[in-house]
């Protein structure tokens, strides 16, 4: 945790002057070792893949939750008379934490297999090597500062939820709130991990020679399907 | 100039945002981005505290993760995508074919029908257009239908299913006008018959003018004996019409959330699949993993949105578009309600209806707040399912006008090599005609919009 003191102490320009040289460290590796740079990427690309899959099969678990949860509602009259109490409010919060943890462990996914949409309309008829140089400056520009703040922000807030022993406002509802924070929370470093992945793969194509095929570069356009 | 930009940062951070956002990058983080940086440059001006992007991850989690009502989107994305996935909507448009196979043009109404129940569940426009366009453009033509009209009614059909309860728009549109998602999903359902009895009216007087575009169907089309036929309408027609009947009659009774409605439709479109013998692992698994990219995809949205709209408010832009908007003139209600809907329409050519809705409703939506609409639609409260209703229609019909929408891309995609990007924005025409004249209508009369949710109590 002194890296994280010593990281608060620098104040906002020092975290970003710290950032833009381990970034720059990172790239100059990319260039010099661009194999090694590529299994790195790769094995976050698998790591995040594991997470993800296994996550989708919560959605089955989510639809059989809120299947349990109607039944015992529809026939509330009889559940009650049969002196069962059925926790509803249970049911209905641990139905929102499932789906926080589904889309916490796919939105960093979703960027290594460009899922996250885009304008197209410059993208779709530029070249690879433009193409490369936008997503390039973007993953610095945008992505890494952002998922690099809400990591940041997102650490304090856990931590008070879990030494607070935070649970649910309401008196029948779920303890424990820090758990799916917690999910959430590694959500955000999902998407941090994603962003350099891609970032890495973009540096070994632009500065490492290698070609697009052999860095695995993804950057079509999206296949919007919503 | 530093005063000035202290002043007008919340203007300049919009604009700017507009502009990058063409560059290609993801859309998500370049909001995110885009406000992070304005935060900063605030930051550095003086009129913005960095200990505000703690609040970013606050609203995530309160307004997004622990909201019971955005659960449904991965349910009804969930929902259609095993009803596409398992075949049963094929299913159903040949079973409707058959059914109306004496009814002028025919194949044409059938895939309007279809587009107007299925579309529904599927409720993705990308999907439901690929998936009539592959399963309905192919016989269409084989039967000597003009391949323009073909083209316009597979494209408009479509695109019913951004407007057409449960659709997903309507679920993500509800949170951000801060409005119930039932009472919007009321809302929309008039409107969303009122378009599609206004294409079935068109695509029947055309087949009636000019038999040539639209040929009857053989006698030798479809089951030729009783039993087959009968056969054909309980698989195809019967499953899904009951499905749509539960999914959204239980939202409309008040007996279901839209959660617990689309937890019953994908339990529903399991058993049509597992009837129709189309049941396999390999398929749940296919449908799992689109419906949780398309649910990532939107959720990493409103992460990006959050930082974006959080800092823009800030920022103090909320007052500043409405001064901004002032100098240009436009300041009574209706100048403002027209300004919104030619935006909106403008922006639906570049963008999803998701970037819409998290963008340009958030910042636009307590302007018109501001005013008072109740000697038009009879109650101030109304507002809001209103003014959803229209922009959902105004944002489907952008996404079918030619030249930019995106429906259009997605036909020529699908299409049969003969028919030309021409032949798709000349089908286009009489079909977007249509769409404005129902958006002129709804505007005209709210209780087209209106009548719906009244009738069903969600409007108090």
């Amino acid at each position: 945790m002194d890296i994280l003191a010593y990281v608060s102490s620098l104040g906002a320009l020092g975290r970003i002057a710290l950032t833009a040289a381990i970034l720059f460290l990172m790239i100059v590796f990319a260039a010099l070792q661009p194999r090694a740079v590529l299994s790195i990427s790769n094995g976050i690309k698998r790591l995040l893949e594991i997470i993800a899959t296994a996550a989708s099969w919560l959605l089955i678990v989510l639809m059989f939750t809120t299947l349990i949860d109607v039944t015992f509602r529809w026939f509330s009259k009889a559940v009650v008379d049969a002196g069962i109490r059925f926790p509803y409010t249970q049911f209905q919060e641990f139905e929102w934490h499932l789906h926080a943890a589904i889309f916490s462990l796919w939105m960093g996914y979703n960027y290594v297999i460009n899922a996250h949409p885009r304008v197209d309309s410059y993208f779709g008829s530029a070249g690879e090597r433009q193409r490369a140089w936008v997503e390039f400056f973007g993953c610095l520009i945008f992505a890494i500062p952002y998922s690099l703040v809400v990591v940041y922000y997102g650490w304090d807030w856990i931590k008070i939820a879990y030494n607070t022993g935070e649970a649910s406002d309401s008196a029948n509802g779920l303890s424990q709130r820090w758990i799916i924070k917690g999910i959430y929370y590694t959500g955000l470093w999902l998407i941090l991990f994603g962003v350099v992945s891609v970032l890495l793969r973009l540096a070994t194509y632009l500065f490492g020679k290698k070609t697009a095929e052999e860095a695995g570069l993804n950057l079509g356009v999206t296949q919007l399907e919503v | 100039m530093l005063d000035w930009l202290a002043d007008n940062l919340a203007l300049v951070m919009f604009v700017t945002m507009f502009f990058v956002i063409f560059c290609g990058y993801p859309v998500a983080f370049i909001l995110g981005g885009t406000g992070l940086i304005f935060g900063f440059v605030g930051w550095l001006l003086g009129v913005f505290n960095l200990i505000g992007f703690n609040n970013i991850n606050l609203r995530m989690w309160g307004g997004v993760a622990s909201d019971p009502v955005l659960v449904s989107i991965p349910m009804f994305i969930f929902m259609g995508a095993i009803l596409e996935r398992s075949g049963s909507a094929a299913d159903m448009l040949r079973a409707t074919e058959i059914l109306l196979k004496r009814v002028p043009g025919g194949l044409a109404v059938a895939v309007m029908v279809m587009g107007t129940i299925l579309a529904a569940p599927i409720g993705v426009v990308g999907a439901a257009v690929v998936l009539l366009s592959v399963i309905a453009v192919p016989p269409m033509l084989a039967a000597g239908y003009d391949k323009r009209l073909a083209v316009g009614t597979v494209a408009s059909a479509g695109t019913l299913g951004i407007l057409i309860p449960p659709a997903i728009m309507l679920v993500v549109m509800a949170e951000m006008l801060q409005t119930s998602a039932g009472a919007l999903f009321a809302a929309a359902t008039m409107p969303g018959f009122l378009l599609s009895g206004l294409y079935l009216t068109y695509i029947i007087s055309v087949a009636i003018i000019w038999p040539h575009k639209a040929p009857k169907l053989p006698k030798e089309y479809g089951p030729q004996t009783r039993a087959a036929f009968w056969n054909t309408m309980l698989r195809g027609l019967a499953p899904m019409t009951v499905l749509m009947v539960v999914v959204l009659g239980s939202i409309f009774a008040g007996i279901a959330t839209a959660t617990e409605s689309a937890a019953v439709g994908c339990f529903g479109s399991f058993l049509i699949a597992w009837i129709n013998g189309r049941f396999n692992m390999l398929m749940v698994k296919e449908a799992i993993r689109d419906s949780c990219r398309a649910n990532g995809m939107v959720f990493m949205l409103f992460l990006g949105a959050t930082c974006f709209s959080y800092v823009f408010i800030a920022l103090g832009g909320g007052d500043a578009m409405i001064s901004a908007l002032a100098k240009f003139g436009i300041d009574t209600k209706w100048e403002v309600l027209i300004f919104l809907m030619v935006l909106i329409f403008l922006l639906g050519f570049p963008f999803e209806w998701i970037e819409i809705c998290l963008i340009v409703i958030p910042v636009f939506a307590p302007i018109l707040l501001k005013f008072d609409f109740a000697d038009h639609i009879g109650h101030k409260d109304w507002l809001m399912p209103w003014f959803g209703t229209l922009v959902a229609v105004n944002l489907q019909t952008a996404f079918m006008t030619p030249p930019f929408g995106a429906t259009l891309f997605y036909m020529k995609g699908t299409a049969p090599p003969g028919i030309t990007m021409s032949d798709i924005y000349k089908g286009m025409y009489p079909f977007v005609a249509l769409q404005v004249l129902g958006l002129i209508l709804c505007i005209y009369f709210p209780s087209i919009v209106l009548w719906l949710p009244k009738v069903a109590g969600l409007l108090d």
